[in-house]
């Protein structure tokens, strides 16, 4: 028994000192210009069964890496374990991404594709892998505005002549410079998206033909689209890729709906817009993904998306836009008090119902009506929330807003990575808007601030779903490591007690071993299955800050948007999206910090003139909140803190 | 090997194809939240066809009077976005075609499309057609205007949404203002979203 007890012990030992030591004496030592060759996009992992364990060991750790951003310990702790492994050519890829080795990173995306072991739902941490290469590459498309010359210019040769998206009422006499900059952007976009996606242009209507009910879904969707406005197949060809199960439909639909409506194809945004307006509303009260996703064994990110509130918020924010520039006053607003709903779901009653920009915008739709008694309330709260947003002057008929920044990312943190946290997307040195109408130079007002709205949710249901797992998890690995220290006692007692002639006692003793170590076999399986990790699935494309002002419109021709920094200085302009109703009462001039088709040149920004200082915006300070909405607070019988929110449709409270 | 066997314990819970099938249009849907849904646009637009064949100060006018029911003067004033033409399409084509001709519907919508063609008549480019002309448009007698409101409440501690909705209806006298039939529908639904998205 002593000898079978310690050969299995030892050849134990020896297969794993052979794993061990076969992954350390088969692999190079990491050279010293591994950021080097990491940025080139020359890692390659080619290692399988003898990286298998030590993968096992490693991966938590390298999860917890990508959660805290730390990218080139991240790429260089996947790139030590050379695991032939999806999960590590992601980690790869994303670390390139975020250092912004952008070719590095499609190189891995490459890679991935002869990966040996691919992902899965409890081996990835319920990452989509191939989602998050589609988002990386839109991304990279568009962060990179001068494409290889040759590479542009031979793609977009082989195109036909895209069609200059047209204003809603028939401008038949567009002037050259806006159509030329409109070509400019469209131009630009195609190559860029062409570039980052391997489809050419010519075979994606092809490919976009259902092959089932939910194939290709946003094609199908944007296809259903009757609208003079053609959309160029380079949009489409970004989201050709996308994976379209029901999953992330509404994130798809939201990333590719802020495509069309920030290049101005606004009857394809309301399409994706209102289908993920529906998909929001719906109660998932049977959904069996949303029951599994609340399961110990089954990552949150299982679930559908729908989005955090300040997501769902904005995607009332867009709709109310495209119906404000059709003129449906109605439905606008019907849009913005969805968002308004939206924010009601913050638990903390001080950020419940706090969207200025919403308010304002209501106010804007009854201007636009003539309704002026019902908007000055509206512009009354709205200013009341946010003292900076002006009301209009008398005969102002047109609404500029522009979108700044970027969106608020998602981490996870804490011991599982239970927790969701957000922090301010990427910094960008363009902080504020104006806009030219004529000679006439308007700063924008900051409206809003997404990243506080995603950052001052409070607490949530979800959270304690989180929590509940993680302690799960947290009492599966006591199990484990107690199962473990009762097996080592226990195995050298049996030991001790077969040297001593004690047959009986050391048959107890191993007895009791084995039971020990295959409860820490079983609870280490358990443990290691627990999926804890928060879903930080977000949408990308939106913007940090919302801006605006009102005016009396001129001249199409005459409208530009100014980018300016903190000091007020003009950093770019661009040519603004416009949109005017068919009665022409109102007009809605927009413009997006990104895309900017090319430099702008010292000609263009000498017009604009320095922001007085009080009217900059301190991007370091959120003007003070006020609740304006009439809540009642109620304490429930364990002393939370819960409310009933009562929200008038009719506006006001 | 290592694929087979990693994979093998593999289920994908996030396919579930089902090929298009035929609903009734007064089933409540699968797919449904706490707003105006199918049915209810059924419902309504039955409940207010039935009440106004059944207004006796309407129907049994000597003349059949004239009536436009479009959306134009029809609100929303809820927090649902919905096209109103869903609404006021059926009540108008059903209400017609239960009238049998005790009512006439003007279709206001639809004047710019006559006043070209009244153009095309007169200026000698088309004949006059069979019925000869006229010297106007049809003026109206009577105009359907509305509105859909809503009430919102949510629950921070449980996450219910109630909605309470009200359609409220009139037909209003394009002469005197005189508000000639009035009705309205409410409905109150309500629903817990899943843990996982509170």
């Amino acid at each position: 028994m002593i000898v079978r007890v310690g050969l299995k012990a030892c050849l134990t030992a020896v297969f794993l000192l052979s794993i061990f030591s076969g992954n350390a004496l088969a692999d190079d030592a990491i050279p010293s210009s591994f950021e080097d060759k990491f940025k080139q996009g020359d890692i390659v992992q080619t290692c399988v069964l003898s990286c298998m364990f030590k993968w096992g060991l490693t991966r938590d750790e390298l999860k917890k890496l990508n959660d805290e951003g730390n990218w080139l310990q991240l790429a260089e702790k996947t790139a030590d374990v050379k695991y032939g492994h999806e999960l590590a050519y992601y980690f790869l890829a994303k670390s390139a991404f975020n250092l912004g080795y952008y070719d590095a990173a499609l190189s891995y995306i490459e890679k991935s594709k002869s990966k040996v072991i691919p992902c899965l739902p409890t081996t990835c941490y319920g990452i989509n892998v191939s989602d998050e290469f589609s988002i990386f590459k839109l991304r990279i498309a568009e962060s990179n505005p001068k494409p290889s010359e040759n590479a542009a210019q031979a793609i977009v040769s082989n195109i036909k002549q895209l069609p200059v998206p047209l204003q809603q009422t028939e401008n038949k006499t567009q002037p050259d410079n806006v159509k030329q900059a409109k070509q400019e952007d469209s131009n630009s976009l195609s190559a860029k998206h062409i570039i980052g996606n391997p489809s050419t242009t010519s075979d994606v209507r092809a490919k976009a033909s259902p092959a089932t009910a939910n194939a290709n879904r946003i094609q199908s969707l944007l296809s259903s689209v009757e609208s003079t406005d053609e959309l160029p197949p380079s949009l489409l060809s970004a989201w050709s890729g996308a994976a379209e199960d029901t999953k992330n439909r509404v994130l798809n639909e939201m990333e590719a709906g802020s495509i069309a409506f920030t290049n101005g194809y606004f009857s394809h945004a309301e399409v994706l817009f209102s289908d993920a307006q529906k998909q929001i509303e719906t109660i998932y009260a049977d959904n069996a993904t949303a029951q599994a996703a609340r399961s110990k064994f089954v990552a949150e990110a299982t679930k559908d998306f729908k989005g955090d509130p300040y997501e769902r918020a904005m995607v009332g924010y867009y709709l109310g836009l495209i119906d404000l520039a059709k003129g449906d006053y109605d439905n606008a607003r019907a849009g913005f008090r969805f968002a308004q709903l939206q924010d009601t779901m913050s638990t903390s009653e001080i950020y419940q119902d706090d969207m200025a920009v919403m308010q304002y915008l209501i106010g804007w739709s009854y201007w636009c009506e003539g309704n002026t008694s019902s908007a000055k309330e509206e512009f009354e709260r709205a200013q009341r929330m946010r003292s900076s947003l002006i009301p209009p002057m008398k005969k102002d008929n047109v609404l500029m807003i522009g979108d700044l920044g970027n969106a608020p990312v998602k981490y996870t943190s804490g011991k599982y990575s239970e927790l969701l946290k957000y922090r301010a997307g990427g910094a960008t040195p363009r902080v504020q808007v104006a806009f030219r109408l004529g000679d006439k130079q308007l700063t924008g007002m900051l409206a809003e601030d997404v990243f506080f709205q995603a950052s001052t949710r409070g607490g949530s249901v979800v959270e304690d779903i989180r929590a509940g797992k993680a302690n799960f998890k947290q009492g599966a690995e006591t199990v484990e490591n107690a199962a473990s220290d009762v097996a080592s006692v226990a195995l050298t007692a049996a030991a001790l007690s077969h040297s001593a002639g004690q047959q009986h006692d050391g048959n107890v003793a191993l007895a009791i071993g084995v039971i020990a170590i295959l409860t820490k076999l079983a609870a280490s399986g358990v443990a290691k299955n627990t999926l804890t990790t928060a879903d930080t699935r977000s949408w990308t494309a939106l913007p940090a800050s919302i801006h605006l002002t009102t005016g009396k419109m001129v001249e199409p021709s005459l409208v530009e948007a100014g980018f300016f920094d903190a000091d007020g200085k003009v950093l770019k302009s661009k040519m603004t999206i416009i949109k005017s109703t068919p009665k022409k009462e109102c007009s809605l001039v927009y413009a997006r910090d990104k895309n900017f088709s090319a430099e702008t040149d010292s000609d263009s920004l000498s017009k604009w003139k320095l922001i007085p200082e009080a009217e900059r915006t301190n991007s370091s300070t959120t003007t003070a909140l006020k609740v304006t909405s009439s809540t009642t607070a109620m304490q429930n019988s364990d002393g939370a803190l819960g409310g009933t929110i009562l929200f008038n449709g009719t506006g006001g409270n | 090997m290592t694929t087979v066997l990693l994979s093998a314990c593999a289920t994908d819970q996030t396919k579930q194809n089902a090929p298009v099938t035929y609903k009734d249009v007064s089933s409540v849907s699968a797919v449904s939240g706490v707003g105006v849904e199918s049915q209810d646009i059924v419902t309504v637009s039955d409940i207010m066809v039935r009440d106004l064949l059944a207004d006796p100060q309407i129907m049994k006018m000597t003349r059949a009077p004239r009536i436009i029911i479009d959306s134009e003067y029809f609100k929303n004033e809820s927090t649902q976005r919905i096209n109103k033409n869903l609404i006021v399409d059926r009540l108008r084509i059903n209400l017609q075609r239960a009238s049998r001709g005790k009512l006439m519907f003007v279709s206001r919508e639809s004047a710019g499309m006559v006043n070209m063609e009244r153009e095309l008549k007169r200026e000698g480019v088309t004949d006059s057609g069979t019925s000869g002309l006229t010297k106007a448009q049809a003026g109206a007698d009577y105009r359907l205007t509305g509105r859909i409101s809503s009430l919102d409440a949510r629950s921070t501690s449980t996450g219910t949404i109630e909605r309470y909705t009200q359609l409220s209806f009139e037909l209003i006298d394009l002469e005197n203002g005189i508000s000639l039939w009035a009705n309205q529908y409410e409905m109150k639904k309500g629903g817990q979203d899943d843990a996982v998205y509170r």
